[in-house]
């Protein structure tokens, strides 16, 4: 016993001095992360509808049974025409809602009439999003014309996968992580023409104060698009920044 | 060392429990990890498969996008490599140069396709007219930024702006001299506005008017072209309504042609054709975004042949791609004194020349 | 005056648009047609409400972690373990679904040390640390009852048997080597290789990819007779709480107080954890094992050195998960007409009309980056295998019949097995009455 007790002792202070020093690491480590990343915001999933090719994998990768990936309609990139390529096969039979004329497998697309001008009828499509299973078919009949059908990753489906299953089969790594606040990746000439119409409606707001602030909450939301893009320019993350240089040069 | 009290350095193997017998436990544990590590290289996170949907969910052109070869009047003899980021219109003047817009400048070049000059404009341009001998300053070019038009001379000096009748609604797409008219389609209006040489306001075509019969333009995406051949008829393309309006330049209509459908002989989905040029002899040529193709009318509007098939424009086997960078872009088009058919490609960032045939007659060709 | 008050709101977004004029291309702008009546809708994906929700599981995370540390070394009750290892698989595997686990966090913390415009959140910084400083203290208990990857294979090892210490040694090399990979992988934003062959999550999920649903199967199966095989031979965290668990301040023990050598709880652990008393060796014995020692000392850089360079060499096949060099690879294959046909990538490449050399460049470029990291990857494992061979030649002192606190992930399972601990529990008055105490051993230590 009489050489074991100080054999232990030397152990004990060893591990002593190690877990000191472990925990100063894990907590230097700690504040290093927290402080450089104040905001501290999570972040999700998204997929930027401008490298969207819609082949179809968002509605089949998805580790959920339904994707949550849904096809949106920017209303004001659509043209609202009688003639949708995003609604009607190529071949349709008649401009009408007959499943047969329909582009849509699921019949996930709801076309609703507006009004008629200038000799043409105008219709408002719209998606009936539990049936959307997000294959993309009517965001390539729509990008053939005004592009106004595209996928969005729906955050209260989406499960957040650490490493999204989709993100890892996109044919043209369209997907991203973005701060949860964001929310969305618009279309460039979404963010376009949403930037406009909030400057518009700040324009035309005149003493109306809530479609004033309508106005530059759309503004705003398009601002922290262009923001984003440019921050996705200027700094590549690792993963995206071969892309990055390759669109640069 | 033989010890045979009960202790640590006894190997001896305590009394169990029976058990399944250890040879059929490792098999299990074995075959198991077999299952496993195939299973994991059975799994495609890459994608590479293909999504596994079903046929009707993917969106097939190849019906629309395949013509028959007996179509095609005409092929593609030169490509002249534009230096530009972005090209936006394209013009051809009467003594067989043309004028590339783009980025911030305007390029000229001679017929055989070498740069002679260049000058910069002060914002993006969006469309590009050529003043004619016939105008009161021939050689004038005419390049319309996003909501005013400036002039230049012959030689890219700036001599005016001109933005009377335009507000910040205006969307010019498209310019057209004719005499000493100048007009332009202002796309956010959804009118044809008319100067005179000096800039000065002649009036509008084609706003609504029930009387006239004219129902006025339906303008789903920015493309709205308009072009007055030697005729003296505005021929303005009303693509919400697949077709071609004439009009008086006093603003009467005088019919249109033109249809919807998604077979060559018509204009495909929603809004077409994007841009519209005229040959010397007084035929049409159009250009369709979507499904890229050139094609020729006669001056009644009947579908004669095609110049440039969506095969050739793209380069694409397959699906067609969406991608707004590569696709939104549409393929100008301007036709010179000679009868060659210049398509301006934004994808390539050059002008491709088609000429006719050697063969001429349309049915001989392939 | 309401509309002073909200230009002054929206100032920043104004002076923000001022500085990128133009905001918009007129190219961009699309003409709406003037509707008489109706209003052109606004569509918004619906927004995450997460915040909330990963703090909660944070708070629970904790909590799990003050229990498990509680019921392994206070209250050493194996029954509570085992109730609060239902609870973690039920909220952390089948409620939460899985995502942000702790083992996955690696790669998040690595990815956000290595790309400054990833922006890690703090919810992910603590899941990641929690379970670290919890093993720096209290030893595994992450891995007792709380991870629910541990928690699913804990509850279906019923009949499990022995690995030859050879096989577990190793195959124990594993995690080590693994989680190299993965942070290779993250550093270079390639990929996150744990959350891609995760073998629990679709089974949380209850959905997933039918390969992946076969793999947590056939873990599963043989997790019936091989103690946690994921936490064993797999998983990247558990190896880095091995490390930690080392220094670990207070572990579990087996006996409550003195061990009296009994050896009711030597096959007690399902995962192999419990280590003899050593016996010290024989004298004549020494020299060998010094020199043994000697041999692995000096071998060690060499290790270390010969896996760097086979690093270098595995470049190409590492570089081979990020997607631009795959597509590259396909490319070439089928231009080349090795292959058949083209998959969406390829597709949608030549679908751009970008040359097939700026492709070539960047792949390239992408290679001499991760060769730096397979180099390290290669030294990384180099130096596993020389730490394990080192560490397998030296002798260590024990006394007692303990676990090795690297591998001990604090059942308990070992605990009833011990009649101190049944004398403790005041099940039985006196050891005596378990186990015969006329052995020499027993007898020093009464």
């Amino acid at each position: 016993m009489a050489d074991s007790a100080p054999k232990k002792d030397r152990r004990g202070f060893l591990n002593d001095a190690l877990r000191t020093t472990s925990v100063i690491a894990l907590a230097g480590a700690g504040g290093f992360l927290a402080g450089r990343r104040s905001e501290g915001e999570p972040m999700v999933w998204q997929l930027d509808p401008d490298q969207c090719i819609g082949c179809g994998h968002c509605a089949t990768y998805c580790v959920l049974d339904v994707s949550a990936v849904k096809c949106v309609n920017c209303f004001d990139m659509c043209g609202f025409c009688d003639i949708c390529t995003g609604y009607f096969e190529m071949n349709y039979l008649a401009l009408d809602t007959a499943a047969e004329n329909q582009l849509c497998p699921t019949g996930a697309i709801v076309r609703q009439f507006i009004e008629e001008k200038s000799g043409q009828r105008f219709y408002e499509y719209t998606i009936d999003v539990p049936l959307c299973i997000g294959c993309g078919k009517c965001v390539i009949g729509c990008a053939l014309m005004n592009g106004s059908l595209y996928l969005q990753v729906e955050h209260d489906r989406c499960l957040d996968c650490n490493e999204c299953a989709i993100a890892v089969a996109c044919p043209t790594q369209a997907f991203h992580r973005i701060p949860a606040s964001q929310a969305e990746i618009l279309k460039r000439r979404a963010e376009a023409v949403l930037g406009a119409r909030g400057r518009r409606m700040m324009r035309e707001a005149g003493d109306d104060a809530q479609s004033y602030r309508e106005g530059a909450e759309l503004l705003e939301r398009a601002l922290t698009q262009r923001r984003w893009r440019q921050q996705q320019r200027s700094a590549p993350s690792v993963s995206s920044g071969s892309e990055g240089t390759a669109r640069d040069a | 060392m033989s010890q045979t009290k009960q202790g640590p350095n006894d190997d001896r193997q305590m009394p169990r429990p029976p058990h399944l017998p250890p040879v059929a436990i490792w098999a299990i544990v074995l075959g198991m990890a077999l299952i496993a590590a195939m299973v994991v290289f059975r799994v495609d996170t890459w994608g590479d498969r293909g999504s596994g949907l079903s046929p009707r969910f993917e969106f097939d052109v190849s019906e629309l996008v395949a013509v028959d070869p007996n179509l095609v009047s005409h092929s593609e003899t030169a490509q002249v490599p534009v230096g530009m980021q972005s090209v936006q219109a394209i013009a051809a003047t009467s003594d067989g140069r043309f004028l590339v817009a783009g980025d911030r400048a305007v390029q000229i070049f001679q017929a055989d396709g070498t740069m002679a000059q260049a000058f910069s404009v002060p914002d993006e341009p969006r469309c590009l007219a050529v003043a004619g001998d016939d105008h009161d300053f021939p050689g004038r070019i005419y390049v319309g930024l996003a909501s005013r038009v400036e002039v230049f001379d012959a030689s890219g000096q700036p001599i005016a702006t001109w933005s009377e009748g335009l507000d910040q609604n205006t969307l010019l797409t498209s310019l057209a001299v004719f005499e000493d008219n100048v007009l332009a389609a202002d796309a956010g209006n959804r009118v044809v506005v008319r100067w005179d040489a000096t800039g000065r306001l002649l009036g509008t075509i084609g706003e609504p008017d029930a009387q006239r019969g004219i129902d006025g333009f339906v303008i789903p995406s920015e493309h709205f072209d308009i072009v007055v051949p030697t005729d003296g008829v505005l021929r303005v393309v009303n693509p919400g309504a697949q077709r071609i309006e004439a009009f008086t330049l006093d603003g009467s209509p005088l019919g249109h042609w033109g249809e919807a459908s998604a077979r060559i002989e018509g204009f495909f989905g929603c809004c077409n054709p994007s841009h519209l040029t005229v040959l010397a002899d007084g035929r049409f040529v159009t250009s369709e975004k979507g499904l890229p193709r050139v094609k020729l009318y006669s001056p009644q509007g009947e579908f004669e042949s095609v110049i440039a098939a969506t095969a050739l424009l793209t380069n694409r086997g397959g699906g067609p791609e969406i991608r707004d960078e590569h696709s939104s872009r549409t393929f100008g088009v301007a036709a010179d004194s000679t009868g060659r058919v210049l398509v301006l490609d934004p994808n390539t960032r050059q002008v491709r020349i088609f000429e006719p045939l050697e063969s001429g007659a349309v049915g001989d060709a392939g | 005056m309401p509309l002073m008050k909200y230009a002054r709101k929206i100032g920043i977004p104004f002076a923000t648009a001022g500085l990128l004029a133009p905001v918009a291309r007129a190219s961009d702008l699309i003409p709406v047609p003037d509707f008489t009546e109706y209003q052109v809708p606004l569509s918004m994906p619906p927004a995450p409400d997460h915040p909330l929700w990963e703090w909660l599981n944070v708070s629970l995370l904790l909590a799990a972690l003050i229990a498990a540390s509680y019921i392994a070394l206070v209250s050493r009750s194996r029954r509570n373990m085992f109730l609060l290892t239902i609870g973690s698989l039920i909220w952390f595997g089948f409620l939460y679904q899985g995502c942000i686990c702790p083992i996955g966090s690696i790669q998040n913390v690595v990815l956000a040390v290595f790309d400054t415009s990833y922006a890690i959140p703090l919810t992910v910084v603590l899941v990641f640390l929690l379970p670290l400083v919890f093993t720096l203290f209290f030893g595994r208990v992450f891995c007792a009852a709380v991870c629910p990857l541990g928690a699913i294979q804990e509850i279906v090892a019923v009949r499990t048997t022995r690995v030859p210490s050879w096989l577990d040694h190793a195959l124990g090399l594993f995690p080590y080597i693994y989680l190299g990979l993965a942070v290779i992988y993250a550093a270079t934003g390639t990929a996150f290789v744990i959350c891609r062959y995760d073998p629990f999550v679709p089974m949380f999920r209850l959905s997933g990819d039918v390969n992946m649903l076969i793999f947590g199967g056939a873990l599963l199966v043989m997790g019936v007779f091989i103690g946690r095989p994921y936490c064993r031979y797999l998983c990247p965290y558990g190896a880095v709480l091995a490390v930690l668990s080392k220094v670990s301040k207070w572990h579990a023990r087996i006996p409550p107080d003195e061990c009296i050598h009994c050896r009711l709880c030597e096959d007690s652990c399902p995962y192999g954890a419990i280590e003899r008393p050593s016996v010290p060796p024989a004298r004549e014995t020494r020299p060998a094992a010094r020199r043994r020692l000697a041999v692995m000392l000096t071998l060690a850089p060499l290790l270390v050195i010969g896996a760097a360079g086979l690093g270098w060499l595995m470049t190409v096949p590492l570089a081979r998960l990020d997607h631009n060099v795959r597509l590259a690879e396909r490319i070439h294959a089928e231009d080349t007409g090795q292959v058949e046909g083209m998959t969406d990538a390829s597709e949608a490449f030549r679908n751009t009309g970008q040359p097939k050399e700026e492709l070539l460049a960047m792949v390239a470029d992408i290679r001499s980056r991760v060769r730096l990291f397979a180099v390290l990857l290669g030294a990384w494992t180099g130096l596993v295998v020389a730490v394990k061979l080192i560490s397998l030649s030296v002798y260590r002192r024990r006394d007692e019949y303990q676990p090795d606190r690297s591998r001990c992930v604090s059942c308990g399972r070992c605990y009833w097995y011990c009649p101190s601990e049944q004398v403790r529990l005041g099940l039985i008055e006196d050891i005596s009455e378990l186990v015969d105490l006329e052995t020499e051993e027993a007898k020093a230590a009464s």
